[in-house]
């Protein structure tokens, strides 16, 4: 079943996340803030200061609401997957598509709002990092739009992973810039990204991918992401004439998770799930839970719940989905979880391809292996829950650029494969 | 503000660093931080290289904590960060290497330079107190932003030690707020940029000491991008440079181990050598 309700354009801007969060500093309770090296802080006051004005720009939103409207193809629908639900066996499990939205999955949310703001700022280049490569297809994307020069940062076995994206991105005129430090994966195209704009300030606008980094970006990138939340709202009301039993979305950074719990945060009677990466299982260096397993730390920006060693450093990660392979988590995450308004489980790299097999089979949908950790969950999820209930998934991305890295998996990894240069 | 230095400092730390200055200042030239990588290459090693620097003439020491994720840093330091990690640098390791460098020239005032998180990880006034009971002047931490530093700079307060605040060419109104929370001195940041060796003098450099000086009676060094003795030379207008990627490139660059504290020595000799005359 397809659900379709009349465009955003003219819309007003988001509703704050919570009462009294973020604080004026960017806190949410403990987590937030602003750790960044002191050239970057009267940038960040100056990009906090355009936010704060485009938030309360009419002209602003109906611009953005145009674009996702006319150019992103928003609403995505609202699925009903009716096959899946069988199998769980359980609750009827409904898909929100952002796998549908241009460029394939969520990230173009937030890329088009922040391109609109840098353009306000006077900003002539986008600077990005990637992961899966689908915020950096989202941000070449927009640049492209804009007239505006890019440049992604992606770790070296991220772009072996995503080899398709990398593509993308060079094909939408970006420069996709190799980082081969460390586990060559988010976490250092993240540092690699945070270097460049320290030196580029001036006349680069960093477009952060997820609800991470320092204040503004975890409630900038939030409100942008928060159309998936406000357009799931009003569609399961009309689907079903009543509010889902739980919302369930994967958590990286955790940027599609916050758009569409945003759109319930305040109904107490929805759960709220997220599901983190548990990658190879429970041992240091095989998942990439921050939520689960971390402990308040702080990098890229921001204090939150960090994977990371007895003495601080930053702890290796593994996800065999690059977008969740992150040893961070947004502070807004981080503080659903200590006030108990959200759930956070993990899902391991198998059960994810499980899933993703799943929704192709039953649905005839792949879905980003990203997306298939939430999949898994949801799945699970319904089997406990009686007929009548709802369960609503963010469908964060599409499989598409996930499609020869499950293949090799599904063949048991054998088969050399390099990308080009 | 042309008194000496140490009346501006706030506490003991703060007072040995801005000695330094006025040392340095009464034998006509600005004085020399010198900068290395706490266990780059390896312990031992480090502690060499520090004391080379001292050798060479180095008014005040600091030592890297190296961390995983260091933002702040060109690729020479992260390099050298990511061997030093490789040889098991970890925090009270790299403390110690700054203790027995403390221990060895008393007079040269050694303060230690490291991401929050890796504090953050100890109670605040654990470290703090860690800290003085090592000897040690003071802290700089490149990602921690004056209004984040309150529980820092008070911990380390009642331990007498300083707050190294950094400025740098962006800063503009916040000079202010960042020179009066500033002790012992100020870290001017030359270049908008991470740490490493450029050619040339920063353009808004100038501007950006005199600008910290309408403020602040403590001395303000210049640092980010110092590769030699001739733009040390460029920056005496500051009270001091600070020099390090420059180091430990010279350290990478060098046959043998003898050649590299020979040279990492020199360098040093040459940069005090290019600061007088101020």
């Amino acid at each position: 079943m397809l659900h379709r309700p009349e465009p955003l354009a003219g819309r007003r801007g988001p509703e704050p996340p919570l009462d009294g969060v973020p604080d004026p500093r960017g806190y949410f309770g403990g987590f937030g803030g602003r750790f960044v090296p002191e050239t970057l802080m009267a940038p960040l006051e100056e990009l906090t200061r355009a936010y704060e004005q485009a938030r309360q720009d009419p002209a602003f939103w109906e611009e953005l609401g145009q674009l996702q409207a006319h150019y992103a193809g928003r609403p995505t629908p609202l699925y009903r997957a009716d096959r899946l639900s069988r199998h769980a066996g359980g609750a009827r499990i409904y898909l929100k598509r952002e796998d549908l939205a241009h460029t394939g999955a969520h990230k173009i949310n937030n890329a088009l709002g922040q391109a609109l703001l840098a353009r306000r700022m006077g900003k002539r280049r986008l600077i990005a990092e990637t992961g899966a490569g689908q915020h950096g297809v989202a941000t070449a994307t927009v640049a492209a739009r804009f007239g505006m020069a890019c440049t992604v940062f992606m770790g070296a076995e991220d772009m072996e992973r995503q080899h398709l994206n990398v593509v993308r991105m060079r094909m939408l005129g970006a420069e996709v810039r190799p980082v081969t430090i460390g586990s060559a994966t988010l976490k250092e195209a993240t540092d690699e990204a945070i270097r460049d704009w320290v030196a580029t300030v001036a006349d680069s606008h960093y477009v952060i991918g997820s609800a991470v980094g320092p204040h503004p970006y975890p409630v900038m990138v939030g409100d942008f992401q928060s159309v998936i939340g406000q357009e799931s709202r009003r569609q399961i009301l009309a689907a079903e004439g009543r509010l889902p039993d739980w919302v369930v979305a994967c958590v990286g950074g955790g940027s599609n998770a916050i758009g569409i719990f945003r759109g319930f945060v305040r109904d107490d009677g929805v759960g709220l799930l997220g599901v983190e990466a548990g990658g190879r299982g429970e041992a240091p260096g095989q998942h990439a839970a921050s939520l689960s397993r971390g402990r308040l730390g702080v990098l890229h920006g921001s204090k939150s719940l960090l994977l990371q060693d007895a003495e601080g450093q930053v702890a290796p990660t593994h996800s065999i989905s690059a977008g969740l392979d992150y040893p961070g988590v947004g502070p807004e995450h981080a503080y659903l979880k200590a006030v108990g308004r959200a759930r956070y489980v993990t899902v391991e790299d198998e059960r994810a391809l499980e899933a993703f097999g799943l929704l192709a089979r039953l649905e005839g949908i792949l879905p980003a292996m990203e997306s298939a950790h939430a999949i898994a969950a949801a799945v699970e999820l319904a089997g406990r829950l009686p007929a009548d209930a709802i369960v609503l998934v963010n469908l964060s991305g599409r499989g598409d650029k996930d499609v020869e890295h499950v293949a090799r998996h599904l063949e048991g990894g054998r088969g050399a494969w390099t990308a080009p240069s | 503000m042309d008194g000496p230095f140490v009346t501006w400092a706030h506490t003991e730390g703060g007072r040995r660093l801005a000695a330094a200055f006025d040392r340095a200042r009464e034998q006509g030239r600005a004085a020399l931080v010198g900068y290395w990588m706490g266990g780059y290459p390896d312990a031992e090693a480090s502690e060499a290289a520090l004391l080379a620097l001292a050798r060479g003439g180095c008014d005040v020491l600091e030592v890297g904590l190296p961390f995983s994720d260091p933002v702040a840093d060109g690729p020479v330091l992260q390099q050298a960060g990511a061997v030093a990690l490789q040889a098991g640098a970890g925090f009270r390791r790299v403390l110690d290497v700054a203790t027995v460098v403390q221990a060895a020239v008393p007079e040269t005032p050694v303060v230690v330079m490291g991401y929050y998180n890796l504090f953050l990880q100890m109670e605040l006034g654990t470290v703090a107190a860690e800290l003085a009971r090592r000897g040690l002047a003071g802290v700089i931490v490149p990602d921690l932003p004056v209004e984040e530093a309150g529980e820092m700079r008070a911990a380390l307060a009642a331990h007498e030690l300083a707050w190294v605040s950094l400025a740098a060419p962006t800063s503009g109104e916040r000079l202010a707020l960042l020179a009066e929370a500033g002790d012992g001195f100020i870290y001017a940041i030359s270049h908008a940029g991470v740490t490493g060796v450029r050619q040339g003098v920063a353009p808004g450099a100038r501007e950006l000491v005199e600008g910290l000086r309408r403020h602040t009676g403590l001395p303000v060094a210049l640092g980010f991008g110092v590769s030699g003795p001739q733009q040390a030379a460029a920056y005496r207008f500051a009270d001091g440079v600070v020099v390090g990627s420059a180091f430990v490139l010279r350290w990478m660059e060098a046959p043998t181990r003898r050649d590299a504290l020979r040279e990492v020595e020199g360098l040093a000799r040459a940069l005090h050598e290019a600061l007088v005359g101020r």
